[in-house]
């Protein structure tokens, strides 16, 4: 029953958490989205990037002027290696968007059939020599629950099966393609070695209020491997995708203080752990998304978003910025969350799925929305790059372990930024682990 | 794993709550509805909190609690359903100094919940609220109504899509209909 109790828990953000399919295109495409020019405060063709069928009306960013005050450019400047980082002729054109191809090495496994009971056959998965870690995404199908039956390592060690209290190496299951991490915390990185590992996975899917089957339709697999050596700093792109949420296009948003603060509080948390927010770009979204109301099940808004976000270039994390994300409840009930992660960690480097994205809402009483968008984005932002809550809620306590799999991560202290109440926190911080799994993982260059 | 399923993997952990039931206070209660990633579990919160209905109203409607906890005290309270979670809501969404973020979310809960089951209640004041000079609660109006039955709906919401100044809100009451007419 324990074994019950853990799973159910953990699916329950799994659940949340899910990943996505489409088609995607890995590595980054410098030319296909627009990128700010914070010196000259607009957006140079922010606007060529909305949704052609939105009938927004939006302003063409590439033609508006904004009328605000002049936005900080070391805001929206990449922060990291670049000489001219702070100064106001400084250019958005950091590194290239996307990370470098010689940085990754993705091995594409094919279709994957599976059985009558769902159950895939076991693949054999060859990490190469220089590996720092594995991202194995499942390009799966929407509303399907997908759980790794039994991943083995080189030496035959088991890394992870679905009881994930015993899990050397904890995946949660997730909706449509997980990504699932190895290693997820540097505590059992030294399982994680070059070699041929053994996986076996299997998808569910809803049937009903309480019922479910197998879901048998193939699944595309991928195995994307961030190369060595492991370093203690590093950057991440980043698009931000506006709906018209809490007013914010992307015309307006480079000078929006909601956005200028967000940034500036995301950025000053994961300076602590080495990581630079690099090239930023603002793109229009439908507004029909700026209310998703579902993030789970087959076709959910989340994914329509996340898919929506395809558009943009690749290699870079995708931002939503919404003003309600409703979610189904255990049993098939109703709630609000204030952001939602494509995985734990999101689909990897692979651009284009229906879980690559991230959503917060930005829709506050006035002067909220500006203390805890950083921290709220912040938040989202760690578990894309796989980290789980520190320490789950209190009312978990029913089941077997509440902690994250990190050793240098405090439990119950709401100041961590992945607790699972950061609004309580005063001084939002990483931990030194936190930092490293994050680094560690495909869209952090 | 393979035959058992999520949600009943989930309801096996919220029936097994009580085992472990000690009553929960204001504090934990306020604790859990600030959780940032998960669903309000009410499951649990039923067998865990005396008088939920009252409490969480009480939060809902207390201007001095975390917004978020209000907010989410509201979902919970949707979820919960019943009399008193109809009435507080309804309170909630017609409340004109409410804070707007609060008040827009009861008014698409008590939409979403409700409008299925209580039509002559729920649509007047979905109804007010398209001619709400506000786009945002425009736009929850439109949302909400889409739960409503169709053969009641659908006709508002043709109707709303022809007068709507807002291209955006005109489109998505449209497709909101379309929606529904495809129910009838």
């Amino acid at each position: 029953m324990n074994r019950l109790l853990v799973m159910a828990a953990l699916l329950s953000a799994a659940l949340l958490f899910g990943c996505g399919s489409e088609t995607p295109a890995v590595g980054g495409n410098p030319d296909a989205g627009s990128q700010l020019a914070p010196d000259s405060g607009q957006a140079d063709d922010a606007g060529a990037q909305a949704d052609p069928d939105s009938g927004t009306g939006e302003p063409d960013a590439s033609s508006s002027q904004p009328d605000a005050a002049e936005p900080d450019a070391s805001l929206f400047e990449p922060d990291a290696g670049e000489p001219d980082a702070g100064t106001q002729d400084a250019s958005v054109d950091g590194p290239d968007a996307g990370a470098p191809p010689d940085e990754l090495e993705v091995i594409d496994l094919g279709v994957v059939p599976l059985n009558a009971q769902g159950q895939s056959q076991t693949l054999t998965i060859t990490a190469p020599a220089g590996a720092v870690s594995m991202v194995v995404v499942l390009e799966g199908n929407s509303g399907v629950t997908y759980s790794v039956e039994q991943l083995k390592n080189p030496a035959g060690t088991v890394l992870a099966t679905t009881n994930l209290g015993s899990s050397l190496n904890r995946l949660v299951p997730g909706e449509a393609t997980p990504g699932f991490l190895v290693p997820i915390t540097p505590d059992v990185a030294q399982h994680f070695v070059p070699g041929a590992y053994s996986l076996r996975f299997s998808g569910v899917r809803p049937v009903g209020l309480f019922g479910s089957e197998p879901d048998t339709r193939s699944v595309s697999v991928k195995a994307v491997f961030k190369m060595g050596p492991a370093t203690s700093e590093g950057t991440v792109d980043v698009n931000i995708h506006c709906t018209t949420a809490a007013g914010i296009t992307a015309a307006t948003a480079p000078t929006d203080p909601r956005m200028i603060a967000m940034l500036a509080g995301w950025r000053a948390i994961y300076a602590q752990v080495g990581i630079a927010l690099g090239q930023i770009r603002f793109f229009d979204m439908a507004p029909d998304l700026k209310v998703l109301e579902s993030v789970q099940g087959e076709n959910n808004d989340f994914g329509q978003a996340c898919k929506a976000a395809a558009n943009a270039p690749g290699g870079a994390l995708n931002v939503i910025l919404v003003e309600e994300i409703s979610v189904g409840g255990i049993l098939g009930g109703f709630g609000t969350i204030l952001g939602i992660s494509g995985g734990i960690p999101g689909p990897a480097h692979l651009h284009g799925l229906e879980r690559a994205c991230l959503a917060i809402n930005t829709t506050a009483p006035d002067g909220v929305t500006e203390e805890i968008l950083g921290m709220l984005v912040a938040h989202e932002a760690g578990h894309y790059l796989g980290l789980y809550h520190s320490t789950e809620n209190a009312l978990g306590a029913l089941i077997g372990f509440q902690h994250d799999p990190i050793s240098d991560t405090p439990e119950n202290d709401p100041n961590n930024i992945m607790f699972n109440n950061p609004l309580d926190g005063q001084d939002h911080y990483l931990s030194t682990m936190q930092g490293a799994v994050m680094r560690s993982t495909p869209l952090v260059y | 794993m393979k035959t058992t399923t999520v949600y009943a993997l989930l309801l096996a952990t919220a029936l097994a709550a009580p085992a472990f039931a000690q009553p929960l206070d204001r504090e934990a209660l306020l604790s859990h509805l600030k959780d940032t990633g998960e669903p309000v579990n009410v499951p649990l919160l039923r067998e865990r909190v005396p008088q939920l209905e009252k409490l969480l109203c009480d939060l809902a409607r207390d201007s001095t609690e975390h917004w978020y906890a209000r907010k989410r005290a509201a979902a919970a309270l949707t979820e919960v359903g019943g009399e008193r979670a109809f009435s507080c809501l309804a309170s909630l969404a017609t409340d004109a100094r409410e804070e707007a973020t609060l008040r827009r979310f009861a008014m698409y809960a008590l939409g979403r919940r409700f409008a299925s089951e209580r039509p002559a209640q729920v649509l007047p004041v979905l109804q007010a609220a398209l001619a709400s000079a506000d786009e945002d609660d425009r736009d929850r109006a439109i949302r909400a109504l889409a739960y409503a039955p169709a053969a009641q709906a659908e006709p508002i919401l043709r109707a709303h899509a022809a007068n709507e100044r807002n291209a955006n809100l005109a489109g998505l009451a449209q497709r909101k209909a379309e929606q529904l007419a495809k129910r009838r």
